[in-house]
């Protein structure tokens, strides 16, 4: 396909940088989504860092891919948003293909997602210094840096994951309730914020029907 | 010189076109609306872009070639830059470019279709509607509304004496399309029941504005 030619151009534009700046990825993040009753919650926060410095407070991590599934993106700026733009594109360009009558099925824009990641990590010397999830009503798509994509109940990725992930897994079961849900989404925002030097969570989403926003949190880090 | 060739190509499509139902194409208050009468399964109206939707008549084989080319055109553009640099312009030259060589060239087939480029923005005044021939020609002129076909005379003074003095750009998308449908209906030759394929490009919406309302992949 032609965006293939896309992916390759932006790979040798990479090249020059991940060469000169060769380290572990910078990831001051936390996503987290977690399978309730009806659907899923996924949360992250919004802060933008390089090194020790803040760029932004408010760059959102989690986005609707339109409007029927979320996908969540951890890692470095400079490749998540590429990632991002080549995904949703491809997703455009197959339902315009078949001028809107039908939409990519949630599995078959998981491995969109799975080919472009394996694609632009090949390309890439240190691969992609980005993380995403995927997460329709059903499913949770867990994705590695290389391309894997593993159907998961909950996750969490990014620097915050270590802190907060075993907190999710300890007392998660089937048929969570939407309150407890936000309630672990919420604690696992706090604990990220708490032990690294991830930002404060400020949006969340659930996805049932379809996608919502939930209303912002406010400083003591409550949903409102 | 007489060109045998070139008048082959003018009558075989002259005969798609003037055999294929009408589609119309007008700029309402709330969008831009397409309505044509289309029982098959073949969408005669696509999305290209956010803003830029296409309509087309004739033969299928031609114009689905056409939206293809289109659509992968403007996804590079609007990749590379952004929603707001996809022009419809942009967009009616390449087709129009290509449609004229095809046209213009006696070893290759042409095309042989009518279309429709129309690209949304703030207000009714700044929409525009391109209508492109067979031959390659686009036509620039700002209208309120088009209709693409043959023998439309009777359909447009059906469509203005249904206005009733009012513009469409006054319009909502709901009204408008019931009017269309109304004039469409009054001078239609073709026996029974008239199945319509009907998709609009809201205007209020952000990201995707393209909605199909009835046909194949209908909505409502």
């Amino acid at each position: 396909m032609h965006y293939k030619k896309l992916v390759e151009e932006y790979a040798q534009a990479m090249q020059g940088v991940t060469n000169d700046t060769k380290q572990e990825p910078l990831s001051g993040t936390v996503v987290a989504a977690i399978k309730y009753d009806k659907g899923v919650i996924m949360a992250g926060d919004t802060r933008v860092t390089l090194g020790h410095q803040i760029f932004s407070e408010d760059m959102e991590k989690v986005f609707a891919i339109n409007n029927n599934v979320l996908l969540g993106m951890a890692g470095a700026v400079a490749a998540m948003q590429p990632a991002i733009e080549l995904f949703q594109m491809e997703v455009d360009y197959f339902e315009r293909k078949r001028r809107k009558r039908v939409k990519l099925s949630f599995k078959g824009q998981a491995k969109v997602l799975a080919h472009l990641i394996a694609q632009l990590c090949g390309s890439l010397p240190d691969g992609l210094q980005a993380q995403p999830i995927l997460a329709d009503q059903h499913t949770i798509y867990f994705f590695d840096t290389v391309g894997s994509r593993i159907p998961l109940k909950h996750t969490v990725i990014g620097i915050g994951a270590p802190h907060s992930a075993p907190y999710v897994q300890l007392d998660w079961r089937e048929g969570l309730t939407q309150a407890e849900a936000l309630k672990k989404i919420l604690t696992v925002l706090k604990l990220s914020q708490y032990n690294t030097s991830v930002g404060p969570g400020k949006v969340i989403y659930t996805i049932e029907e379809e996608v919502k926003k939930l209303s912002e949190i406010n400083q003591k880090g409550e949903a409102q | 010189m007489f060109l045998e060739w070139r008048k082959e190509k003018e009558q075989n499509a002259e005969h798609y076109i003037s055999n294929a139902t009408v589609l119309v194409a007008a700029s309402v208050h709330d969008g831009i609306i397409f309505v044509t009468e289309n029982p098959s399964i073949y969408s005669k109206t696509a999305e290209i872009y956010n803003r830029i939707g296409i309509g087309a008549i004739g033969e299928s084989a031609s114009f689905n070639r056409l939206i293809d080319t289109a659509i992968e055109l403007a996804s590079t553009t609007g990749l590379s830059y952004d929603e707001e640099n996809v022009w419809a312009e942009d967009i009616a030259i390449m087709l129009g470019e290509k449609m004229y060589t095809a046209y213009a060239y006696p070893e290759l087939v042409a095309y042989n279709t009518e279309l429709v480029v129309a690209e949304i923005n703030h207000t009714p005044e700044t929409d525009k509607l391109i209508v492109i021939s067979y031959t390659g020609e686009p036509d620039y002129r700002h209208q309120p509304y088009v209709i693409i076909g043959r023998n439309t005379n009777s359909l447009k003074n059906k469509i203005n004496e249904c206005l009733k003095g009012r513009a469409f750009q006054k319009l909502t998308t709901k009204t408008g399309i019931k009017l269309i449908k109304q004039a469409i209906r009054a001078t239609r030759k073709q026996k029974g029941r008239a199945i319509f394929e009907v998709s609009v490009l809201k205007r209020s919406v952000e990201g995707d504005r393209f909605q199909r309302l009835e046909g194949e992949g209908g909505t409502s």
